[in-house]
């Protein structure tokens, strides 16, 4: 599955009076996960997709269960894009499971490191399938 | 929340044990009427009551009148349990280790130097990088940033970066002896290596200010205070280093809470206990991770001096008032015990009879920092002795956020916030109009309130109110 920094996201912030709720909804744990790698890269640099000299990383993750797989994914591009200065445009999800994960991630190498969201909490996590596909709710510390 | 309470003075709020399954404890909040209905309306309380199903939790969890639904534990949240047969949380810290408050002290006064205000402002945004920007002056190689880890700001002392004067006023004289910088990932380090000296984002600050106001006059004259007087208030904390470490052990003590046989109300509340191999190592990365953000403020102490002598002449000079932990675990002697006393978005304030009180302090109590928002008073209050008994010698951290962001964001643009501060002859600075309008004055609680609740309930005392008139935000 291929995901790009999309006009028509399936995620949406929910209220939370000092961090930040993500809720996301993808007809698979690929698609939500990809949702999240979307979010995260509109909260990082909100408005427009990210420009610059492209990089390729490719991301593997093994977790217990896809609630862990959700907070180490997002983890890991926090880490990236601050290491690196590096956030994805295009993900290529190549596999994903309940509790693996391996991507090949396109994106730009910007001017400096966003820094806004610290990490992703397991507070109130969900990742639940239904008859609609999958839902996911993380929070955010900003 | 809907579970009883009992209100057993103006200011003082219970939760019994058995509220909630598994309280091991009771949780007291200090609020007054206003304040207690604000915190009712999120999840706070039901986080704090989370708290007292820790294992080996002591005496009472705690409510700062700043308490506001957080992750784990709420902001402005107080925990103590018993080294010998209790647990660590990382979440009880926080992501942002040892996030807390420097206060820097000037010979100017605000009308000696109010022609020269927007280029001292200027000036400081120019020195300090703020946002998402690295310090391009001091990136570290790995051996001296083990250094900084293990000595915090003592290491700054060679690189004249700091002096024996400033780490006498700071806790702990800015360096914890626990630290193990083996403790800390090599991610972890990789993520912080370039971003000593730098504020970082969200409601991260180096704000100018004036001294408004001295409701303690000993205490003021011991900590340096006159009215009038400039004043220089830094907030910021580990950066990436820090959350890395927090982000790092949540995870691997998630995995490991089958085997200590612990269960928890909240993922987020992951711990290990204090006597395990992988408890005592999460507390001495923690302390090396503060032992970071001490540096961290140290280093951007220098690049205000470094502004202010560009701006106002090479005998400007700034003294260190004191600075503070708010997110932070320490072990320390209470009744008898020994504990570790979490306080997340809680700042340590302890009394004049205390011995960790700087020798300068020991007639009047540790100061006190309490930044309001960017347009509205701070304050500086100091410690009390009783305050041992009544929160494990904590207090509030600051006004305690009252929007979510997006809420803050939808009642004033960047540009709105922005003109409105001016309007009160505030000189603002600030990479991001988002991230402006999130910080707005009006997303807090009313920071005299707060201050007000602290006083009578005898947590801390005031001494002196501080009015912001330059803002350089993360």
């Amino acid at each position: 599955m291929t995901m790009s920094f999309a006009p028509h996201p399936s995620f949406e912030y929910l209220p939370h009076v000092g961090e930040l709720r993500l809720r996301l909804r993808g007809s698979s744990i690929a698609d939500v996960l990809g949702q999240a790698a979307l979010a995260l890269a509109e909260l990082l640099v909100p408005g427009r997709p990210p420009t610059g000299p492209e990089q390729v990383q490719e991301i593997v993750l093994e977790a217990p269960d896809r609630a862990a797989l959700l907070i180490d994914w997002l983890n890991e591009l926090l880490f990236l894009a601050e290491r690196d200065r590096w956030l994805p445009s295009r993900i290529d999800l190549l596999e994903a499971n309940e509790t693996h994960l391996r991507a090949m991630a396109r994106g730009p190498v910007l001017e400096c490191a966003p820094s806004l969201v610290k990490a992703a909490t397991w507070h109130g996590l969900r990742f639940e399938v239904g008859d609609g596909g999958f839902e996911a709710e993380v929070l955010l510390d900003i | 929340m809907s579970v009883p309470t009992l209100s057993t003075d103006t200011v003082v709020h219970e939760v019994p044990i058995g509220s909630r399954p598994g309280m091991l404890v009771p949780a007291r909040v200090y609020a007054d009427d206003a304040l207690w209905h604000e915190i009712a309306e999120d999840h706070a309380l039901d986080q704090l009551c989370n708290v007292a199903t820790l294992p080996g939790v002591e005496q009472r969890v705690y409510g700062m009148p700043d308490m506001h639904e957080g992750y784990g534990f709420p902001v402005g949240g107080v925990a103590a349990t018993r080294v010998s047969d209790g647990v660590i949380s990382p979440g009880g810290v926080g992501y942002d280790i040892n996030c807390g408050v420097r206060l820097l002290t000037s010979t100017f006064t605000l009308a000696s130097a109010r022609l020269r205000l927007e280029s001292l402002v200027h000036e400081l945004s120019r020195t300090i990088p703020s946002g998402a920007f690295a310090n391009p002056r001091l990136s570290l190689d790995p051996a001296a940033l083990d250094t900084v880890l293990r000595e915090g700001s003592r290491s700054l002392l060679d690189r004249g970066l700091a002096t024996v004067d400033d780490l006498a006023h700071t806790e702990a004289g800015g360096s914890l002896e626990e630290a193990d910088p083996d403790a800390v990932s090599t991610r972890a380090k990789e993520r912080g290596h370039n971003q000593l000296g730098t504020i970082g984002s969200g409601n991260h600050f180096v704000e100018v200010e004036v001294v408004d106001r001295v409701f303690d006059s000993t205490a003021a004259a011991a900590y340096g205070l006159v009215e009038g007087q400039l004043a220089v208030l830094i907030h910021t904390g580990s950066r990436g280093l820090g959350h890395q470490v927090c982000t790092d052990y949540v995870r691997l003590m998630l995995s490991l809470l089958p085997e200590w046989n612990i269960h928890l109300p909240d993922r987020q509340l992951a711990c290990a206990p204090l006597a395990s191999p992988e408890g005592h190592r999460y507390y001495t990365a923690m302390c090396a991770a503060a032992n970071f953000a001490f540096a961290n403020r140290q280093v951007i102490t220098a690049a205000v001096r470094d502004a202010f002598r560009a701006a106002l002449g090479p005998s400007a000079s700034l003294k260190v008032c004191y600075d503070v932990a708010h997110n932070m675990a320490k072990l320390e002697r209470h009744g008898g015990s020994e504990l570790c006393v979490h306080r997340k978005g809680a700042t340590r304030a302890f009394g004049p009879a205390h011995p960790e009180t700087p020798a300068a302090y020991r007639a009047v109590g540790q100061p006190v920092f309490i930044p309001g928002s960017m347009g509205t008073a701070s304050w500086v209050l100091a410690g009390t002795d009783e305050a041992l008994a009544l929160s494990f010698g904590s207090t509030c951290h600051g006004a305690g956020r009252a929007l979510s962001r997006t809420a803050a964001r939808a009642a004033a643009s960047g540009a709105q916030v922005r003109h409105a501060l001016e309007e009160q002859g505030i000189v603002v600075r600030c990479p991001s109009a988002h991230g402006l309008a999130e910080e707005a004055p009006n997303a807090y609680k009313d920071v005299e309130r707060v201050v007000a609740v602290v006083h009578e309930a005898g947590l801390a005392r005031k001494v002196a109110r501080l009015r912001p008139v330059g803002v350089i935000k993360g």
